[in-house]
Formats: C-alpha cells, structure tokens, sequence
C-alpha cells in the first residue's frame, strides 16, 4: 500500500510514539503507592486512535492489552458524541471489553483542537475493587456480582477536573482506599503527560499528517505480517489442554482449532467447555491469549498493533469458557484459561510451522499468582496491606537457537514482570524472604533449554500474620511442555513450613483453592516450573551443559543421564570428559533407538 | 608558579588540557596506547613539556596538580576482563546475581539471549543470618576457604538487609583480614549503604572485580609520574563529577565507571558561564554514541545509579543519557521499510562508506557528507580524505532507491531521523523529568556534534548552542576544574510525619565529620570546604521515584524538614502534573557530598578584531540545509582564522581542525571572547 506521509515523518513520528507510550508506563510505576503496580508492576499501557484502533504499545502485558481496543470501543459506544478535551474515564466492565474487574482502565481522549485524534489507556490491576474476599481474583467468585464494582465507562475528569461525588463513590467501594487514590492520581498524572506530548505532536505535523501517519503505521504492519503469515503453509492444526479442577472438581478443557489460509489465521475456540460459574475468560482476555502467542512466533520487528491483529479472526461460542455470559463471574480471566490457550494455539503452531514454536512456558501457578494480604503492625498506626506476590517466577520455553528465559513468567506477562528487590518487598509488606533461588533440575531439557524454574520461602515478621490467597493453575496439570525432542511436563506446588519443628506439607489442589493463614512461626515454599525445552538434549553443547551444572541449574546425574555429558566434579570447572561423553551420548542415543523400535 | 596538568584518556585520543602559571589553556592530543594507558600520558607530557622547552622532569616538577580520568574500569567491565572474583552473600539467595529487578525488552521476541550474571553463582557462596539466629562465623571462613581454592582474585560482601544494619557484614570484613589479607575486598556498607540489594550487589561486586586492576594501574602510573618529580598524587575523574586521590580511587573504582561523560556537565557548566548561563543542557556525539547531560542553576543533575554493559552500577552517579547515535551510526530499512538509524555503528573500522575502507553501509557521516556540510578533503582538518561518490552510491542503493526516494532526500532523511533520535535523547532527559530546555544553554562538544547541533536546539526551542572550540578536548578542560569530592550516601527511611531527627543528625555528624577529615587529609584547608547535603523522598508506598531535595547544614530542625517538605510537593507537582500535599513524606535515602575546593581556571579573553568574518572565508560550496529543496551556495569559514567578536549569519560552515559547525539559515554565529563559539538560533 502507498504511503501518504514522507519516509523520514513516518519514522520521526513512530519514535515519538513509542516514547509517549513508554512513558506512561514509567511514571505510573514511579509514581503509584500499591506494591501491585510498584512492585509487582502489573499494569500496562497504549495508545489508539479516533476509531479505537491500537496504534502504540510498548511497555505493556500482553493478556492487558492485546484486546483492548474492545475497551476504547464501549467508552466510544457509551458517549458518542459527548466526549470533550479535558475529559477522563474510568471502565472495567468485563462484559464490555474489559479483561476481569480488578483491571482497570483509565482513558484520556487526546484533541487537536475540536477532533479527536487519540485514546491514551493505561490498565491497572487494582489490588481491590470492592469484592467479597480481600482479592479481586478468587475461585469462591462464582457470580459476577461477588467479584467487586463493575464500573460501566463512566467520566471521571471534565475539562482536566476531577468529579469529586462520582470520584469518592468509586473509592468508597475498596479496601486500601489511600493507596488506590494515589494510584489513580497517579494514573490520571501520567494520561496527562502523555496527553501533553501528543498534542504537541499534532501541532507540529498537523493533525491531518498525523492521521495519515496512523493510517500508515497500521498498514506497516498489516504488510508485514501478511508477508510472515503467507510464508507459512496453509492448513488446520488441532489441540485440547485442560486446567486444574476447579473447587467442584471440574476440569475446563481448552478445544483449539487453528487454520491458516493465504494471509489470515482463523482460531476456532467454540468447542471449549460450556462456562463455569467462576472460570471464565471474557472475550477480550480470550483475544487477548490467542495474539499473544502469535506474536512469540512472528518476526518481533512488526508492531503490534491494529494492522498485526487484523489478520486473526477468532471465534466464540456464546455460554462458553471463553465467551461467558451473565451472570458467570470472570475474576480468574487473566490467568486461569488464559495459559492453557495460548498452549493450545502454540500447539497448533508447532504443527504448521514446526521450527518457530517454542517450547511451552511456565504457567500462573500458585507460586507466582498469589495474593499476600495482612495488616502491617510496624509504624505507628496498623495498616492493612495487600499484593499479588509474584513470589515465584516460572521460566519461558526454548525457541530454536535460545534457550528460554528465566524470571519470565507465564507467556501472558512477557517477561513483564520482574521480581522484586527484596528488601524493598520487605519494606511495604510486612513479609520476610528465607529464600529465593532457582530451582536444579525444574525446566524442562533440550538442545536449548527451557528457562530455569523458580523457589521462594517467605514468612510474616514476628507478631504478623499473613493470609494467602492462590489464584494459579498447574498444580494438577503438567505443563511447559518440550518440542522437537525436548522434554518438560513439570509441575508448581505450594508448601507449608512448620519453623519449629521444619515439617513441609505440599498443599492439595483442592487445599490451594482456599486461603490460608501464616503464622509468624509459618512459612511458605512455593515453587514455580521452569520452560520447556527444543529440541534433543543429547545434542545440546556440552560446554553450555557443563556451564548449567556448574551454576547447579541442572545436576550432574542430569548432566549424564539426559544431557549425556559427564563432567569431572573434581575439578573447579567441571571438566568435559569429550571421551566418556561422546561413549555416554552414543548409548543414551542407542537406548532411545531401542525404546521407540 | 606552578601548574595544572590535565588529562582525559579516552579510547582513541588521550586529551591534555594544560593550565600554565599565567592562567593561559593549552590543549593537546596524543593516540591513546590501550594496552598501556600510561605511555599515552607520558608521551602527552614530554610533547607538552617540548612546547615550554623543558624536559618531562623539569615541567612535572613544576605541576602541582595531575588530575586525570580513565576508562580503565568501564572498559574492564565492557570488555569482560574484570578479575575472577568471589562473593559472600546470604545462604540461600547464591543466584542473587541472576535476579533482575527489571521488565525484559522486546515483550514478544523468545529471540534473545539472557544476559549471564555478573558473578557466576558457583563463585557467589551463602553464609547463614537469619532472624534469630547469629552469624555463622564458621561458614565464613568455609567460604573464603572455598573461594581460596578457586583462586580467586577479589572477594565481595554484601548481605540482604544490611543498609539496616551492617554489623554482620562488618564481622565478615574483619574475617576476610584475618583469613585472606592480600585478597582485594569490597563490602556493600562501605560502598553505598542503600536500599535495594539487586542494585547494591553489583556496586560490590564491580567493585571487588576492578580493584586489582584499578590498582596495578595506578601504582604504575604514579610511579612513573613520581619518578619524573610529580609530588602529589595523582587525581582520578569519579562519575559524580569530581575528582579523587589515586589511593581512593585503587579502593574504590566502581566510582570512575562513566567517569568520562561525567566531567561533560562539568565543562559545560564552564563554558555556560562564562556565557551568562547556569542552566545547560551538555550533548557529546562522537563516532558511535551520543550522551547528554544536564545542569540545572549550576547543579550537575545526579541519577540513583548508573549502568555499564547493562549491569547497574547501584551508586549515584551524574545522569547521563547515552545513545547509539554517532557519525557511525548505519542508516538501514526493516522489513516494512521503515528508515532507520542506529543504535549499529560501523565504528572506526570499517567506518563510514565514504572513509573508503570497506565500509558498505551508509551511516551519518555519510548523509553530512552528501548534504555538503562536511569537506571531503577537510575532514580533521584534512588528515582524512573522503570519498564523496562512495557515500553518494550507498545512499542512493541502500536507502534512496527502495523507498523511491531523491538521493539528496534519503540523506536528508538520515540527518533527520538521527537528529529526532538525539532529540528524544534530550527529552527525556529534560522534558521527561518536568525540564523545560528552552530555558538552557545547548554545549554541544565532540568531533560530530556541531553540525547536529544548530538543528536540535531549533527543534527543541532552544535559542542559544555554545561550541567550545576545544571541541575535541572538551573533557580535559573540565577536568581541569574539578573539585576533590568525597561524598556518602546511605538509606535511612523514615517518613516527615514520623521523623527521627536525632538519629538523622547523628548520621550526617559522624559521616561530616569523616568527610572533612578526609578532605583535610587530601590537603584542602577547612575554609575550602563546601558541604552539600540532600535527602531523596518520595510518597509513602512509593517505590522507584525518588525526588532529591537540598538539606541546610547544621543541625536539623523539624522546620527544616517541614521547609524540604513543601518543596518536595511542589518539585514532585512541576515534574508530574499533580501532587499530594496532605500526604506525609517518606525519606529515603541521605546524602552528603564534601566538596574540596580547587582555584577555578580563569580563561584569558581574546582581543577583538571586529564584527567582519570575511578574512576567514576560505570558500563556498552547495550545501543541503531542507528536505526537497536543492542545495544553496554556502560560505565556508577556516576556524583558525576566526577571532573574538565576528559574527557569520547563516547559511554558513566553520570548519575546524577536530570538527565541523553548521550554521543554518537563520541562525547565527558570533565567536566570544574566548574563542568560543556563540550560536543563536530563531
């Protein structure tokens, strides 16, 4: 397609983009008080433009934004006409495009003069919305009603002013209300920095050169990924996963059926279960997942933006797990259903074009999505204190020619989300770390290898107490499987520590489902898996073997039963022995042989 | 009479600024000697001493201070060739090294590698202190046992919680001595006690790593420097913009990483004013990187931390804002052809195309080539012949002809996209912190920077670009006028509402205290003692905003607290659009710089000749200065010839032994009284 503005204003004009988008995220994590978003930093941002289309996003988590544009579209729908510079909404509804209740959407539409140019949004996952349980994520949700306020798009700001009576109901609904003010004064403060960019923007070039710009840089990547998906063969790939049983003992199972015609890729979800009461994915978290593992096997240099997602349609059936009606509850969306999915689409990938897929990743399991919550005896006034812990952090899967990333989380958060400094984790929760360690021998093995699996112990603080909330899956379901040869198949747990006596007990899947208390005596283990790995382990590179043993990220038996590498543990650098290795890798090699005739 | 010598090795150059008994500069380059820093130094020395018809002996013996900055640590660290060092942390956090406090780049793309820790974690050994119990003293001696064996160079210390208490640490110190006392050590408290063990891990252990290396250095150095007569010390350039004795710096070197960029801000402040200006905005772009900084009402803006080969540094450290844009820097298209420049550099080999060195890919210097602003035949002052045609042809290939551009435009489209790039440099750095750069001075120094500098500063508003015309050894000068500085920094948090004054007095007394003897002790008398002290807030709960505030001296009244209080909240307004004055204030970190005064450089100024340039003008040439316009007939001006009080209106070039200036249309140039050069832009 033509472009209609000059070269140089296209490239000079993506930058700026890029850097307002940036930006927002920046401040907001600078600025807010919830350890959710300073620590935890589980938020996102983008920007769209007049007609909802995603046009920027550059700091973001993909399960946060990748179907967002269905959050500017109902704001749109809401108030046509009536939308003003100087105006701001608020919106989580998850039954009009939002992801689940504790996502909320703050949205500042941008002017050039009187015509509206851009959406700026960012999306917080606010750590109370005024549910039934002291998360905004449970299992015991099983109605929407349960879940916290549903805010409908409602204005917030008029003429860069806050509305004081619709501002002190929203509050009035949540727990830690000082936090949750500050970080949506922090929210509105960095919309409006952006904002402030964007018009100058628009006065610069003019907000005609501007729009044709968004009209290019869409088609840039529409372009883009036409040519990538047309690379691929044409055809239709199946793959079920299923979850952990929920509370009653019942299994969701994911049906995905991926076909890829000329320059469009089609995912059929409509075999999935029928919904749950309170596992859920709403169309946007559905979308969401099935994009995000697209883009993992997609050439990175296209932006992800309306023009990338163009080119996949996917498809629903109303009453399901992953298109849920009314009243079923959707707290779990980001998370539950969602790592599943994208396993299944990524299974289906592996069978179209084999060589991108990656090995699976590490799912949300109860190590990492949890919620720590407590009261904080420590100044001179309690205070209760709440956060989703990310104590854990699993490992990604292995891609042909790298091995998988550690710290990287489910492929919902992309990497993401980090871990904490401790001692500043330590600091705002009244919490103390035992441990924190990458796990030997939990990812999975491969010519590349997955990313390393993760423990963490952590305690309350003398005279403290904490309550922990699991909002993961895996538990019961193996996962971040192997490809081409790698293996993987692992599994999270959470475990209690009894302090006084060192007794461990592994929580039950159905123990997972409820909180539980910690006493400052307590502690708890949890255990997230490492990435599954591509390719055959036995011929990974003996030097990177040697490397990962030394490290203790995998052991020596590992090393010489999986790896086939035997390594002098004598010496101070493990010494490859290359002869006993290449007689242990022909009888591995041999064995197998024998195994599969 | 005496006089001040200084020098900035960099990695192709070694720069000397000299400042003779009369208050008169001289300015002096030699080719850096990497695998032996010192030879360079040492030959700069003799040359200049030749100038003055003195033998090396005879002119250092008249020096009285030798003040320098290496890249030695940064480069170490770079290059990996830091020494294998040993670390002695909390037991069960050994991959400590491994855990990043950071969001990966690049969301979407499996296709990267994961950066490997700084210390392995088979070098990093855990010692058990937990809760209740005590030190496990046994295990510390284990460990160095252990690490003993591995040979190890260097060991680190840092334990998780220590900015609260350092007492274990301290005790592991005291092990380490009685143990292992040859091996080099670094403990966390005694680098920077604060909060945030991800940060301050890697502050010990680069530490820890570039001691032996800093030191064997230094002794040479000063070795051969005393044997020629030097009687003090050598000063070595920190990366807080000062400088310290040589025995400081073997101790604790991770404080010269990114020494070199920040003296910039220094001589920026300088040249600033003697300009009439406190506020200034200082941009270095050499061959493949361009850094800025920044001054504010003559205050070096600080940054937490600094960061090399993508570790953090975990030490405060003047901000600087470093970018892959460079006269090296390859202009490309991706996939969806989008035009591209940077972050690759085609370096000094191969170089630009137009070097003719078997570079194929059109890079910046390229474009300017093209565009007419550089001369072929007088690149550095003619010691490089440029090949005009080769630059034309890869432009046109690589760039022009795919996006069916005009060969002129392409280029004019590499300039461009080069110049938003360093502009988004610039922004963030200002605007991004609540800085308005129109009301600063652009310092644009480095051999690439004054052709892009006149076109930054009309895109960001600003109206007035001051070139040294020791553009090339910019850095040396600034280093010239370097105070010591001995500064100290630790984590006490404590909210305004809720402050323990006495204990905050009592910190900044012991630690004043110690800094002033230290400064006596490097000789600076008590009255040439400044001591500047600051504390960093931020709301309660927050985390990664740190907003720094001055502190008066003295002891600390609540008065006092509650005055910093109410400029946080307007501070913290004017960078992020709202505040929240009801809230209290948590303090975070505390700071105190003792800054020992050394007599500034005074420049002597030039007689001036009048307004008229035109015994300069060697000659004109077409010249590109706007996209889809042709190139106009332009006046070319030979530096060297122009004097105190001429003024070029614009279109026009000056060209320079070490650099080249752009004046575009509707700017101009007067030269001052310093020689410099004086750029309005409208």
């Amino acid at each position: 397609m033509e472009r209609r503005v000059d070269p140089v204003t296209f490239a000079v004009v993506a930058k700026k983009l890029d850097m307002t988008a940036s930006r927002i995220k920046e401040y907001m994590v600078m600025l807010a008080r919830s350890p959710i978003v300073t620590v935890a930093k589980d938020l996102s941002d983008a920007l769209f433009d007049a007609k909802a289309r995603l046009v920027t996003q550059k700091a973001g988590i993909p399960i946060h934004i990748a179907g967002s544009e269905q959050v500017v579209q109902s704001v749109m729908e809401s108030f046509q006409d009536d939308i003003h510079p100087g105006d701001a909404f608020i919106h989580n509804d998850p039954y009009r495009g939002n992801t689940h209740v504790a996502d909320v959407n703050y949205l500042v539409p941008v002017f050039a003069g009187d015509e509206l140019i851009f959406w700026t949004l960012i999306k917080i996952h606010e750590i109370c919305v005024g549910g039934a349980e002291h998360a905004s994520v449970s299992f015991h949700y099983t109605d929407m009603h349960m879940e916290g306020l549903h805010i409908p798009p409602l204005r917030i700001q008029r003429e860069w002013q806050t509305i004081n009576d619709v501002w002190e109901l929203l509050l009035s609904q949540v727990r830690y209300r000082d936090d949750i003010e500050a970080d949506r004064k922090a929210a509105l403060g960095s919309l409006r920095v952006a904002e402030r960019s964007l018009v100058d923007l628009c006065n610069e070039y003019g907000k005609e050169q501007v729009k044709k710009f968004i009209d290019d840089y869409i088609n840039y990547a529409d372009e883009m990924m036409a040519e990538e998906i047309r690379s691929w063969p044409d055809g239709t790939a199946k793959s079920e996963v299923t979850s952990d049983p929920d509370q009653f003992g019942n299994r969701a199972m994911v049906v995905c059926e991926l076909t890829k015609e000329g320059d469009r890729v089609t995912v059929d979800l409509t075999k999935s279960s029928d919904q749950f009461p309170q596992i859920n994915t709403t169309i946007s978290g559905t979308h969401a997942s099935v994009f995000t593992a697209i883009c993992n096997v997609v050439d990175p240099r296209i932006p992800p933006n309306n023009g990338m997602y163009k080119h996949v349609r996917i498809t629903t059936r109303p009453g399901t797990i992953f298109h849920p009606t009314p009243p079923a509850a959707s707290s779990l969306a980001t998370t539950f259903l969602t790592d599943p999915l994208t396993d299944a689409v990524m299974k289906c990938l592996l069978k179209l074009i084999p060589e991108k897929a990656s090995g699976g990743w590490t799912w949300g399991g109860p190590g990492a999505n949890n919620v720590l919550a407590g009261i904080d005896k420590r100044g001179k006034a309690p205070r209760p204190v709440s956060t989703i812990g990310f104590l854990s952090i699993g490992g990604a899967g292995a891609v042909k020619g790298y091995d998988g990333w550690s710290q990287a989380a489910a492929m919902m958060s992309g990497g993401s989300i980090p871990v904490a400094n401790i001692e500043i984790f330590e600091h705002v929760m009244p919490l103390r770390f035992l441990k924190r360690s990458f796990a030997t021998d939990f990812q999975g093995d491969g010519k590349w290898r997955g990313g390393c699996g993760m423990e963490t112990i952590v305690k309350p603080v003398k005279g403290h107490e904490l309550t922990f909330v699991s909002f993961g899956n895996g538990n019961s379901s193996p996962h971040a499987f192997g490809v081409h040869g790698g293996t993987g198949n692992l599994n999270p747990s959470v475990s209690k520590i009894d302090l006084k006596t060192g007794v461990h007990t592994t929580l039950s899947q159905q123990e997972l489902l409820t909180p539980f208390t910690l006493k400052d005596d307590e502690a708890c283990l949890t255990r997230e898996t490492g990435g599954g790995g591509f390719g055959d382990p036995l011929e990974r590179d003996p030097e990177l073997v040697r490397e990962d043993t030394r490290n203790y990220l995998i052991s020596p038996g590992k090393a010489r039963d999986v790896y086939g590498v035997v390594l002098n543990t004598e010496t101070e650098s493990f010494d490859i022995d290359y002869e006993a290795t290449k007689r242990r890798r022909e009888e591995l090699k041999e064995k197998k042989r024998g195994n599969s005739a | 009479m005496s006089y001040r010598i200084s020098c900035d090795v960099g990695g192709t150059f070694t720069d000397f600024a000299l400042v003779d008994e009369h208050n008169n500069l001289h300015t002096h380059k030699v080719p850096s000697t990497p695998e032996d820093p010192g030879s360079a130094i040492l030959k700069g020395v003799e040359e200049l001493a030749k100038r003055f018809s003195m033998s090396s002996e005879e002119f250092i013996s008249k020096t009285d201070l030798f003040l320098h900055g290496t890249t030695i640590a940064t480069n170490a660290v770079t290059q990996r060739k830091t020494v294998k060092t040993g670390f002695i942390t909390n037991k069960h956090f050994e991959h400590i090294f491994s855990f990043r406090v950071w969001s990966k780049e690049e969301t979407y793309n499996p296709r990267r590698e994961e950066p490997k820790p700084f210390i392995p974690r088979y070098l990093t050994l855990g010692v058990a202190e937990d809760e209740e119990e005590s030190l496990n003293e046994d295990e510390v001696r284990e460990a160095l046992r252990t690490l003993k064996g591995y040979k190890v160079e260097a060991v680190g210390v840092c334990l998780l919680r220590s900015y609260l208490d350092p007492s274990h640490e301290k005790k592991i110190a005291e092990i380490v001595s009685e143990e292992w006392p040859e091996v080099a050590t670094a403990v966390s408290c005694e680098i920077q006690p604060t909060v945030g063990e991800c940060y301050r891990v890697h502050a010990t252990a680069l530490n820890a790593s570039l001691i032996p290396i800093m030191k064997k250095y230094l002794v040479q150095l000063h070795e051969k420097l005393r044997s020629q007569g030097l009687k003090r010390e050598v000063l070595t350039a920190t990366s807080t913009a000062g400088v310290v004795y040589a025995r400081e710096a073997a101790n604790k070197p991770v404080f010269t990483i990114g020494s070199g960029p920040s003296i910039a801000p220094l001589t920026g402040l300088f040249y600033g004013e003697k300009a009439g200006w406190r506020n200034v905005i200082v941009t270095d772009m050499g061959g493949t990187s361009f850094d800025v900084s920044m001054v504010t009402n003559g205050e070096i803006k600080m940054a937490q931390q600094g960061w090399v080969a993508g570790y953090p540094t975990g030490i405060s450290s003047v901000e600087i804002m470093s970018l892959g844009a460079g006269g090296g820097s390859i202009a490309w298209l991706d996939p969806g052809k989008m035009l591209k420049v940077g972050p690759q550099s085609a370096g000094a080999v191969p170089g630009p195309v137009c070097y003719n060195q078997g570079g194929r890919e059109p890079t910046v210097t390229d474009a300017n080539v093209l565009l007419g602003y550089l001369n072929p035949d007088y690149f550095l002052g003619g010691r490089k012949k440029l090949s005009l045609p080769m630059a034309e042809k890869a432009i046109k290939d690589t760039i022009a002809n795919p996006l069916d551009l005009d060969t002129l435009d392409a280029a004019h489209g590499i300039f461009t996209i080069t110049n938003q790039n360093m502009v988004a440099g610039i922004e963030e750095i200002s605007i991004a912190r609540g800085i308005d750069p129109r009301q600063y001075l652009l310092v644009a120094a480095g051999g690439a920077g004054p052709i892009h500098a006149g076109r930054l500063a009309q895109t960001l508003g600003m109206k007035s670009v001051l070139i040294p015309r020791s553009a090339g050894t910019f850095c040396a000068l600034g280093l010239a006028n370097s105070d010591i500085k001995r500064s100290s920094a630790w984590s006490f948090i404590t909210r305004s509402d809720e402050c323990d004054l006495h204990r905050v007095n009592q910190m900044f007394e012991e630690r004043e205290a110690r800094i002033i003897k230290e400064l006596e002790s490097d000789g600076i008398a008590r009255d040439n003692i400044r001591l500047e002290r600051w504390v960093e807030a931020r709301y309660p709960l927050q985390i990664w905003v740190e907003v720094r505030n001055p502190l008066p001296s003295g002891t600390l009244s609540e008065k006092d607290i509650l005055q910093m209080v109410n400029s946080f909240h307007k501070k913290y307004e004017s960078i992020y659009t709202y505040s929240m004055p009801d809230s209290p204030v948590e303090c975070v970190t505390w700071g105190i710089t003792g800054v020992g005064l050394i007599p500034r450089v005074t420049l002597r100024e030039q007689p001036s000749r009048g307004e008229n340039p035109s015994v300069a003008k060697k000659g004109e040439r077409m010249v590109c200065f706007h996209e889809e316009k042709s190139r106009v007939k332009t006046a070319i001006y030979d530096g060297a010839t122009l004097t105190n009080g001429m003024k070029i209106e614009g279109p026009g070039i000056i060209e320079d032994s070490f650099t080249t200036i752009v004046i575009f249309p509707q700017s101009q140039v007067t030269v001052n009284e310093y020689g410099n050069y004086y750029m309005t832009t409208s």
